[in-house]
């Protein structure tokens, strides 16, 4: 039983008047007033109590001992929830002093009583309130954290995982899923501790499939089953009847696949503000989605464009045509010797194929000069790393291979361009690319100059080991150089 | 049987107050409130809670300079700090880093999450 807060101003009563207030609940008194018992009186009160508690109404009783009982159950929503007892102990009463009618007790105590119910019913109303709020609360911090997520540009697997975790936490369930046919990276699925289910990918395929085969019309793009026990369909999907929804993500009338919730808990049901919840998450999923394809489109055009920069730079440069893809050969030989990961192999692979790229701003009459190049014109050529990774710093997918771009004419003793940085200082891929550009710039025909031999260029490479070239990287090319035929295949691109 | 943990809230919005309030009475902890960083010092000074969740933005002393005040009491008596802030940037995130047993919550917060930290705090002080 809730506290009534009124046990003190009942225990007050108690003190000025000749009656007694107690509170009492099924299994004893909750508000005691005066446990001072000199007239044994209170051993009869369990029994008032369980008698009030029967009859659920106004109660009067005299005990043998004379004494004056009287009772009023308490209710709370409907049922009782106490009794207030109230007694005089006639030994006590004093001369001139005369029982207090019925009639004015009962009034009485149904006033108090009232005051109590009343009480109560605020608490719960109160309660009712807090819960509420709590749950707004909940659902707000997830609906802020799926905005947040909204704003990048690109969605991860990672991301629905997060995502799928804080709605299982959020409104309690023991399986939440997201699956989605064309895109395995966002097909994720988090359970809860207390869920068995050997197959989960295969369990939440089946659920999937009988929503497809209920036959029903999912005009609203969403479909709950309360208790799967009352469906011939979901009742064999598992041993333990369960409830579930499933709110399709679409964005423009493009279907990408299921939001689901899931719960073994059958003493609830799926609330309207859950399915609200989740319908207005899979929109949003649906907009991220439609947005990251957007996004890698425009990558994808942007990669494009600059694969046509490199083709017209090498149109621009008419005597080192391929040069751009021979190096980008060379480097990928010398990544693949040195063992670097696949995500990093790829970075590496679109440095060595843009290496070159800010030499679109040079003008052809430097490119192409067939002498030497004098002090200015030197200097603008200079600039071409610079220019390259600013022409690709919008690509946000580029990004990490700006540095290779960047730095591939810095030397190791320090004394190249643009930064004069050193040794290790330089980025590796920056470095690799280096041993590869030189290799084909001296084995290349120039403007000014017929290309040299492989043997030669070998050479010269071995010479600048150290200084211009990492010495290490210089190892790692020879072995290459030995044992694969370099020449051959760049023969063949030429 | 251990004492129950007292957890001190300090917000000038009475609304949060009386929601967290609720919330972390519900889950077994007794709670004292303050309305402004001034008010919730005094009390860390003298009722010593085992936690303390703190609003940033607040008259009167607000939530970082809060945890300067009581960062040396922490090394004879280490309690937990939850910091409630709207987002986090890097700058916010290093002072928080700087303070001992301090983390932040985002807002809006999740009453269950704060919960879940509590627990997950008293679960590893206690020997």
């Amino acid at each position: 039983m809730k506290s009534t807060g009124f046990e003190e101003i009942l225990s007050g009563f108690s003190k000025i008047s000749p009656l007694k207030f107690e509170i009492w609940n099924e299994k004893g008194v909750v508000g005691s007033c005066d446990l001072e018992d000199p007239y044994k009186v209170r051993q009869f009160l369990p029994g008032m109590a369980a008698r009030v508690y029967a009859i659920e109404d106004f109660l009067h009783e005299k005990n043998p001992k004379a004494s004056e009982l009287f009772g009023l159950p308490l209710f709370n929503e409907d049922s009782v929830a106490g009794v207030l007892l109230a007694y005089f102990d006639s030994s006590h009463s004093t001369a001139g002093k005369d029982f207090p009618d019925t009639k004015d007790v009962k009034v009485l105590l149904t006033k108090i009583a009232g005051l109590i119910e009343e009480r109560w019913e605020m608490q719960n109303e109160s309660d009712t309130l807090i819960t509420e709020l709590d749950k707004s609360y909940e659902s707000l911090h997830l609906y802020s954290n799926v905005a947040t997520q909204i704003k990048t540009l690109n969605f991860s697997s990672q991301m629905i995982l997060h995502l799928l975790n804080e709605i299982k936490d959020n409104i309690r369930m023991d399986m939440v899923f997201s699956i989605m046919p064309d895109r395995p990276d966002y097909s994720e699925i988090v359970c809860g501790e207390e869920i068995n289910i050997k197959d989960e990918s295969g369990f939440v395929a089946s659920l999937i499939k009988s929503v497809e085969n209920s036959n029903k019309e999912l005009d609203e793009g969403y479909f709950i089953v309360n208790n799967s026990a009352d469906s011939k369909l979901f009742s064999k999907l598992h041993k333990d009847p369960f409830r579930f929804l499933a709110v399709k993500i679409v964005h423009n009338e493009n279907f990408f696949g299921w939001l689901g919730i899931f719960s073994l808990n059958m003493d609830d049901i799926i609330k309207r503000s859950e399915l609200r919840l989740l319908v207005s998450i899979a929109e949003q999923i649906g907009v991220v989605i439609a947005n990251t394809d957007l996004y890698h489109n425009l990558e994808d055009f942007g990669i494009n464009i600059v694969k046509s920069l490199i083709v017209t730079i090498e149109a621009k440069d008419v005597y080192t045509g391929g040069h751009s893809e021979r190096v980008h050969h060379i480097t990928m030989l010398l990544a693949k010797e040195l063992g670097i990961n696949e995500k990093d192999t790829k970075i590496l692979n679109w440095s060595a194929l843009l290496h070159d790229v800010g030499k679109i701003g040079i003008p052809e009459s430097i490119l192409n000069k067939p002498s030497r190049l004098d002090d200015k014109e030197y200097k603008a050529i200079k600039k071409h790393p610079l220019k390259g990774a600013e022409i690709i710093s919008p690509l946000e997918y580029l990004s990490e291979s700006i540095p290779g771009v960047l730095h591939h004419h810095e030397a190791y003793d320090g004394t190249g361009y643009p930064s004069r940085i050193k040794g290790e200082q330089i980025p590796l891929f920056a470095r690799i690319i280096s041993v590869a550009d030189t290799f084909d710039a001296i084995t290349s025909d120039r403007a000014y100059r017929k290309g040299a031999s492989f043997e030669k260029g070998y050479a010269i490479i071995n010479e600048v080991a150290g200084t211009q070239l990492d010495p290490d990287l210089v190892q790692i090319f020879n072995g290459i150089y030995k044992k694969s035929k370099i020449w051959q295949i760049q023969r063949q691109i030429i | 049987m251990d004492k129950k943990k007292t957890i001190l809230i300090i917000d000038d919005d009475v609304h949060i107050r009386r929601i967290l309030e609720i919330k972390i009475k519900h889950n077994g902890y007794d709670t004292l409130t303050a309305k402004n960083g001034k008010q919730g010092l005094e009390i860390i000074q003298n009722q010593k809670p085992d936690a303390v969740i703190s609003d940033l933005n607040m008259p009167r002393l607000d939530g970082k300079e809060l945890c300067l005040l009581t960062n040396p009491i922490k090394k004879d008596r280490p309690f937990l700090t939850i910091i409630i802030t709207a987002r986090i940037n890097p700058f916010e995130q290093k002072w928080i880093d700087e303070m001992q047993d301090t983390m932040f919550m985002e807002k809006p917060f999740s009453p269950s999450k704060i919960i879940d930290s509590l627990a997950k705090y008293f679960e590893n002080v206690t020997p």
